[in-house]
């Protein structure tokens, strides 16, 4: 049995945000007007948090891309009162929208504010309606939605490799982000496989992890140099 | 004297829809009682699978996908063609077909079975990984003689009994997208 994980490298990340723009392609999150961004109700499973240091001429930006951490040990499964959100045997937090009831106590349980409230009915542009992934469901208002590690592409690998009879190869099933990342800052893969690439770099010294001292246990792990590590 | 013809108004309304009322009730009871067929699925042609099945035609002649891909696809008029160039017999409804044929309009078969909106279901994944017979979920439609107006009932417990009867996942996220 996998459990999958995510290595970022943030020494390759430029900040270019073709992850987050993937990401909404490929799981159908809707356009957020910026009087919704001005209220922090826009809907971004990925996205780049800016972290600026000294100052101008001296500037120095980093960026961190943050998809939801799938945590082994994650706050907002244990406050779900309806099971809509628990971690699968393959380590996925995963989401379940037709049974949340959009209480958003995991929204607010979760460290990273990775959880995301549909606060409108989402709709495209009419031009956009027919590029919608008819993989991923669209959610309605009222419930609550995040990174599934683009769960729906591992249902299809799976599939396609059990017909033709063979094990699931490494790179059958990657994530949008891993997929688009022009930089190849993101890797994706099994951590328990000690061949596999994650499994290898998360155990480098250059590894660090969000908010590690909160015992959440992330599976989304960063790389870094410098002052950053530790 | 105003009262008294207030009073036969309202004695007479009450009448009628007491009357009105009745009748409707009539209707609806019988129309429940005959099996008025409210709403369903009516297809451009009332398809007749039994006799195709005694002609031997698969399943998979007429809908061709479901080995290969998530949906299981409805027939073409190319391959009603295949067969039916010239009438083979005197029926009404094969009647129709010719007048698509010679028309060369595609026909606008209905969907009968929906899969939930957010429900990832592959038909190659039931039959060539889970190896059922296309009746355990559609019954006995090879034995129809006229197109059924409504599915047959596919609930998620009965989806969760058959998966683990066979040791498929029952994982959430295994079927839900």
């Amino acid at each position: 049995m996998p459990r999958w994980g995510m290595v970022i490298d943030l020494d390759r990340c430029t900040g270019c945000q073709a992850c987050v723009v993937a990401c909404k392609a490929e799981n159908n999150i809707p356009f957020s007007s910026p009087k919704e961004a001005a209220r922090k109700r826009i809907i971004s499973w990925m996205s780049v948090l800016p972290m600026m240091e000294g100052e101008y001429p001296e500037l120095r930006a980093r960026f961190i891309p943050r998809p939801c951490m799938h945590c082994d040990n994650p706050p907002c499964v244990k406050v779900c009162p309806v099971g809509a959100t628990y971690k699968n045997r393959e380590g996925m937090v995963a989401q379940v929208y037709t049974q949340c009831i959009g209480c958003r106590y995991c929204t607010n349980n979760c460290p990273y504010t990775l959880k995301y409230f549909n606060w409108y009915t989402p709709e495209w542009p009419k031009e956009m309606e027919k590029y919608l992934n008819p993989d991923v469901s669209i959610r309605n208002k009222g419930v609550v939605e995040k990174c599934t590690f683009c769960h729906h592409r591992l249902q299809k690998a799976r599939e396609k490799a059990r017909v033709e009879n063979r094990p699931l190869k490494a790179d059958d099933y990657v994530p949008a982000c891993v997929q688009t990342c022009p930089t190849e800052a993101i890797y994706f893969g099994d951590l328990d496989d000690p061949k596999s690439v994650v499994a290898q770099l998360s155990k480098g010294p250059r590894v660090f992890r969000l908010l590690e001292e909160l015992g959440t246990e992330p599976k989304v792990f960063y790389l870094t140099e410098g002052e950053w590590h530790g | 004297m105003n009262r008294s013809i207030l009073g036969r108004i309202k004695v007479s309304s009450s009448r009628i829809f007491i009357f009105f009322g009745g009748a409707i009730l009539l209707i609806i009871v019988l129309a429940v009682i005959l099996g008025f067929d409210w709403g369903g699925v009516r297809q451009p042609i009332a398809f007749n699978h039994k006799i195709h099945a005694e002609n031997d035609l698969e399943c998979l002649d007429c809908h061709p996908y479901y080995k290969e891909h998530a949906s299981s696809g409805k027939p073409t008029l190319e391959t009603c063609l295949s067969c039916h160039e010239e009438p083979l017999g005197e029926s009404k409804e094969e009647g129709k077909l010719i007048e698509y044929i010679k028309s060369g309009e595609e026909i606008d078969w209905e969907r009968l079975y929906r899969v939930p909106e957010d429900v990832y279901f592959s038909h190659r994944m039931h039959v060539i990984i889970g190896k059922i017979e296309c009746n355990i979920c559609h019954g006995d439609i090879g034995e129809s003689s006229r197109p059924p107006s409504k599915p047959l009932k596919i609930t998620m417990n009965k989806c969760m009994k058959c998966h683990e009867e066979k040791e498929a996942d029952n994982d959430c996220i295994a079927c839900h997208k």
